[in-house]
């Protein structure tokens, strides 16, 4: 993280979960976990007992009769004897007693225990709930003792700027997890929307600043401002703008991206302006055509080209073809121009590579 | 006056703490043990009715039926009804008649009340 300020707010654990609340409650938790499991024993004591009676219930009949010690009331017994020992009383509920033989006693207890599982199960189920909150009072008590720190920060929404921090919490991060990673991805759009509005912003410049340079050679209408064709582009590398002719049309400084540029007229006059590579008088009326090329080079052609570009509007003939790359572009565009005087593009070649 | 005010609050604040503390925890042992008194007296007692019951029936044999535990019942058949094995505490039963069974029961239920008071 870059970022150097504390933009969000730092909050102690102690503040939001003050320890003693939270001791306390994890106290309660600790409670009913104890309660639950009595009666967890409890119903599993049920389970137990119902299992020796089936038990027993099998056995009796074994036999015709069995000794017994025959309970009197609570405190008293009779030696007597167990009869019809296949012959059971089993209480359904709400008063209602069923005789039954022992194998539909069996059945009926298996019934009853199969409930008193599933009550089991359930009781096990909620205390082990119980048990996950109890044990996150528990670190959340040990984590607001140890003065742990809750650290929130807004997201600043720049491509740059540093990324949200959330701290080590077990609550919060979830959100600002989500939102950095958001983050991240916007950031890297930005980014290179960023540049590719820096580059159109140099483009824009440097063709004020040659439009400036060439502002006396304010007739040349010849020249169509590569701006608009840039704007146009965000990667193009080259364009063709063919300028319409008339002096009407204001110059505009050429494309300053190693931009070379083509300009026709007609062939005549401009050589002698050894300075300028694109020296020339504009014909009157006649169509010039402004080749203009993007190429790779580097604004280093720029210069070269201000030099150019400001002459030619006026009165280079503008035959000239400033190509670093392609030589096979200029003679194109040679084609291109009036053919009146094939020899000359060559020459003015020659001139201005001389003048390199 | 403030002052004093503050003592009385004090002091009264104390005598709640001594009520809810001590006493009233006192009072439910106290119940508790008086309701404990009060189950052997019922039960003594019912065996003193049914024994006089029995005393005046003259029967010899029983049929009851015996709880084997969550309520499943089986018949069971006594045949001599006379001798009763009585618990007299410790975990000791002795075989009474009915008459010493009886006499046995109203000696108990004196020491019974006699605790209660």
């Amino acid at each position: 993280m870059t970022g150097g300020e504390v933009k969000g707010t730092v909050t102690p654990f102690d503040s939001v979960f003050s320890p003693a609340a939270v001791r306390e409650a994890a106290a309660k938790v600790h409670d009913s976990i104890a309660d639950h499991q009595k009666d967890l024993a409890r119903v599993q004591g049920f389970i137990s007992d119902n299992t020796n009676l089936i038990n027993l219930v099998r056995h009796l009949p074994d036999e015709l009769s069995h000794d017994i010690m025959v309970p009197f009331g609570g405190a008293a017994f009779f030696p007597g004897k167990l009869i019809h020992t296949n012959e059971f009383l089993v209480l359904l509920g709400e008063g209602y007693y069923a005789d039954r033989t022992a194998r539909q006693t069996v059945e009926i207890l298996k019934r009853r225990g199969k409930s008193l599982e599933l009550q089991v199960e359930s009781l096990k189920a909620k205390m082990m709930n119980l048990e996950a909150e109890a044990k996150f009072f528990d670190s959340t008590a040990t984590d607001a003792a140890e003065g742990l720190v809750e650290i929130m920060e807004d997201y600043v929404e720049e491509p740059n700027k540093s990324k949200p921090e959330s701290s080590m919490t077990t609550g919060p991060p979830d959100s600002n997890g989500a939102s950095i990673s958001d983050n991240a991805r916007t950031s890297t759009a930005d980014d290179e929307y960023a540049q590719i509005m820096a580059m159109l912003d140099e483009r824009e410049k440097e063709e004020l600043e040659h439009e400036n340079a060439s502002g006396t050679n304010k007739e040349l209408g010849e020249f169509e401002a590569e701006a608009p064709a840039e704007d146009d582009s965000s990667s193009d590398e080259e364009e063709i703008v063919e300028a319409a002719t008339g002096s009407s049309t204001s110059p505009h400084s050429v494309n300053n991206k190693g931009n070379e540029i083509f300009q026709k007229n007609k062939l005549e006059n401009p050589l002698q302006d050894s300075n300028c590579e694109i020296s020339g008088k504009p014909i009157g009326g006649n169509l010039q055509q402004y080749v203009m090329e993007q190429s790779q080079d580097s604004s280093g052609n720029a210069g070269k080209q201000t030099s150019r570009t400001g002459f030619s509007a006026r009165r280079s003939f503008t035959g000239s073809i400033i190509e670093h790359d392609d030589a096979n572009l200029p003679k194109s565009s040679s084609n291109q121009s009036t053919s009146s005087n094939p020899a000359k593009p060559v020459s003015r070649f020659k001139m201005q590579k001389g003048n390199r | 006056m403030a002052e004093s005010s503050e003592l009385r609050r004090q002091k009264v604040q104390k005598f709640e703490d001594f009520v809810e503390g001590r006493l009233k925890p006192d009072l439910v042992n106290a119940i508790a043990q008086r309701d404990k008194v009060f189950e052997q007296q019922k039960i003594f007692s019912d065996l003193k009715r049914n024994i006089q019951v029995l005393e005046k029936s003259g029967a010899t044999s029983l049929r009851t039926r015996v709880n084997l535990g969550s309520e499943v019942y089986v018949q069971a058949d006594v045949p001599d009804t006379r001798r009763v094995f009585v618990d007299i505490g410790l975990g000791f039963h002795v075989e009474f008649t009915w008459s010493e069974a009886l006499d046995f029961i109203s000696v108990r239920e004196a020491r019974l009340t006699s605790i209660l008071r």
